[in-house]
Order: structure tokens, then sequence, then C-alpha cells
């Protein structure tokens, strides 16, 4: 999936993701489509953590100190420091698409993904395995 | 058939909703794999037919592969004309059902849904800051956020708490506003060539627009041309990344009533 999200069409700054990995999918299908009244519908264990709500954004301390951090680490950045790719990419995904990726985590469980698929989730848990650590970093630092 | 009442142990589960007619409704899921590696069937009623799969209740579909799934048969109806996708998860006893309490009664709105999305598709379009670019602009313009930094950077984080809480906000605050600027910029370039659209997240401090597209089939190629223009005049502060074409996963949730 990261290679694709990466990918840009004729060399162009427009990138042009194919949709495959299952945040990919999820993030396109979440909430979206006819809602079927319940009392028609069959009702199916783990079917309705589907539609958990994913678009909560917090503006909390947390949120504020992240970008604390992000401003000051741009020393590094005028100096030409090396760090600062790792350190971007880990600001972006616990930024940008931090949002969905509770939202992912929560539908994996839901969907009982990790066991006999577990070979192809992979790339996304190692995509977002990083955030989790610098976040819960961040937290213990304040305690 | 499935059977039908208690003790059931099958169901249909339901992807979405397409016209009846035209060359066989029979013709259009012809070859289409759903989940659990099944056919799809259409089931007719009156004017319009919900493409279904019959699933075992023992198995309910919720694996990573039923997702996939869902998506590419959607897709792929999508493809061959206006489809309505119902959410995921939809699974009706029997097609008694289907058609007697999904169909028929809502038959009319489902024909103006599916007369509204012919011949269009869903694009989605995400832009968001590159976030160091940006926040060394932010540094450069904005004396408060330059003198806070100064006055936290080089100190241990429990010293400078308030300070750098203040300054985190002062950012989040200034990047919120630039975010808003931005996207009202890209989307005046952006709206004329499109059909509907819905906002999927409003603008944040980090993303400037997370929007899906309604888009005439035949101005698909302009849009993304224009796309690419935009995305290389900006790509030094937002990237733009645009997903699609999709079926109108956004786009069937309009008016009320829904069954």
């Amino acid at each position: 999936m990261t290679v694709q999200t990466q990918r840009r069409s004729g060399g162009g700054y427009l990138e042009r993701p194919k949709p495959s990995g299952l945040a990919d999918v999820i993030e396109i299908i979440l909430d979206k489509g006819i809602v079927i009244d319940a009392y028609v519908r069959v009702s199916l264990v783990g079917i309705e953590l589907l539609t958990i709500d994913a678009r909560i954004v917090i503006a909390s301390v947390d949120t504020y100190l992240r970008f604390a951090e992000a401003t000051n680490r741009l020393d590094l950045y005028e100096h030409g420091g090396k760090d600062l790719s790792e350190m971007v990419g880990d600001l972006q995904q616990s930024g940008a698409s931090g949002k969905t990726q509770g939202a992912v985590q929560g539908v994996k469980r839901a969907l009982g993904v990790g066991h006999s698929d577990e070979d192809e989730d992979e790339d996304d848990d190692r995509e977002r395995r990083p955030v989790k650590k610098s976040a819960s970093r961040r937290r213990s630092e304040q305690r | 058939m499935p059977p039908s009442g208690d003790g059931a142990d099958e169901a249909l589960f339901v992807y979405g909703v397409v016209r009846a007619g035209t060359g066989g409704p029979e013709r259009r899921a012809d070859g289409l794999t759903g989940i659990h590696g099944s056919t799809v069937d259409l089931i007719v009623g009156g004017s319009v037919a919900a493409a279904v799969t019959t699933v075992a209740l023992e198995e309910p579909p919720r694996r990573r592969a039923d997702l996939l799934a869902y998506q590419s048969v959607l897709d792929a109806l999508h493809r061959a004309g206006p489809v309505a996708p119902v959410q995921f998860g939809s699974v009706l006893w029997d097609a008694a059902t289907v058609v007697e309490e999904l169909l028929l009664p809502q038959e009319d709105r489902f024909n103006a849904v599916l007369d509204r999305l012919e011949g269009k598709q869903q694009y989605n379009l995400r832009a968001s800051f590159v976030e160091e670019s940006v926040l060394a602009d932010l540094v450069a313009t904005d004396p408060d956020v330059a003198a806070l930094r100064e006055r936290t950077r080089d100190q241990p984080e429990t010293a400078t708490y308030p300070e750098r809480v203040r300054l985190g906000e002062l950012v989040a605050r200034a990047l919120e506003d630039r975010s808003a600027d931005e996207a009202e910029v890209l989307w005046a370039a952006v709206e004329p060539l499109t059909a509907e659209h819905r906002v999927r997240t409003p603008p944040t401090a980090q993303q400037v627009l997370d929007v899906a597209l309604l888009v005439e089939e035949d101005r698909a190629t302009e849009l993304v041309e224009r796309l690419e223009d935009l995305a290389e005049a900006v790509h030094e502060r937002i990237r733009m990344r645009l997903v699609g074409p999709l079926a109108p996963y956004d786009f069937v949730d309009e008016g009320s009533g829904w069954v």
C-alpha cells in the first residue's frame, strides 16, 4: 500500500493511488451507501461496528503539543539534519491519517482480521506501528 | 431461493440497487464474483433490482476479503450502468423481503437516484499540507510563533509545558486559517468541473480538502488535468491525492425516508 499511495502518474504531482488495501477500502465505504432500517435487516454480530463514527477529530492539548513539537523540530530542517524525513513521516502519520488509523484498527478488530489474514495485513501494521509507539512515548514523557 | 422464516441458515447480502430491464437484468451480474467467492444475483422488484449474494449466517460477511469483494462488485456494476450502493453489511432474510421491504416501497426514489447518477462517477479528492514546509513558513512569518519557539525549543519539556501548549495552539489555529483559505482557492478551481460534491471532512490544521466529487464521465479527463495543474502549482506546501473512478458511495443519501 505504501508504494501505491506514493506512486504518481506520468511524473505529475497529483497522486493517483489504487485503493487496494483494507484501510483504503474502509476509508471509501465506511458509513456510505443506502441505509436499510434495522427492523428489515438481519442482525449480524460484528457488522454493526463498521458504522463506528471515525470522523471525530479532537482539538486537544495533545494536538497542540504535537504541533509545538513539530515546530521546534524545524531546527533540524533549517540546519539540514538527517532525521527530518523520518520525523516528518512520523508526524504526518500521527496527524493526517491519525483519525482513520483508530477507526481502521477498530474495524480490523471488529472484522476479526489478524489471524488467517495476518500475512496480508502486515503492510498496514508495519506502517502504523511506529505511530502507536511515538504516541505512547509522548504521553509517558508528559507524566 | 434461500429458505425463509425462522431457523433459516442463509440470507441475502445486498450490494446495491440497479435498474431492471435493458438487455436482461441477469446479464449485468454475470461473471461477477461476490462475497465468499459466490455468484452475484439480481432480484427484480418492479423497475429496479438488487444485486445480492447468498451468505451463510454462520459465517457472516465481515472479513477483509468480504470488504474488498463488496467494493469490487459495486465498481463492476457501476461500470455497466448506474448503481446505488447499499451500506456494507446489509443482509436481508430472503428474496421476498428484498422485493417487498426494500425495492417496491422505494422504487420511485431509487429510480430518481439512479437517474441522477447516470453517466457519473465518484472521485475522492484529498489535499493535505506538507507540514514541514508550511510550519517553516509560519515560523518565518509569525513573530509570536517564532518567539515562543525560541523560548521552548532548547528547554526541558516539563519546564516549558504551558509555553509549548500555547505555541502548539497558535500553530494549530494558524494552520486552520491557512487551510480554510487554501480550501477556498482550490475548491473554486475544482467545483465547476463537478456535478455534485460531499464534504467528507471540513478543512483542518493538517488537511485542506477531503471531498467526494460526482463527475460526468466526459468531464473526468478535464478534471484530472486541472487537478494535475493545481497539484503542481501548490506542491511545495500541499500534497494532492485523487482516488477513483469509484461507484457513487457518497451520493445515495439524498432525501429522507430510506427503507
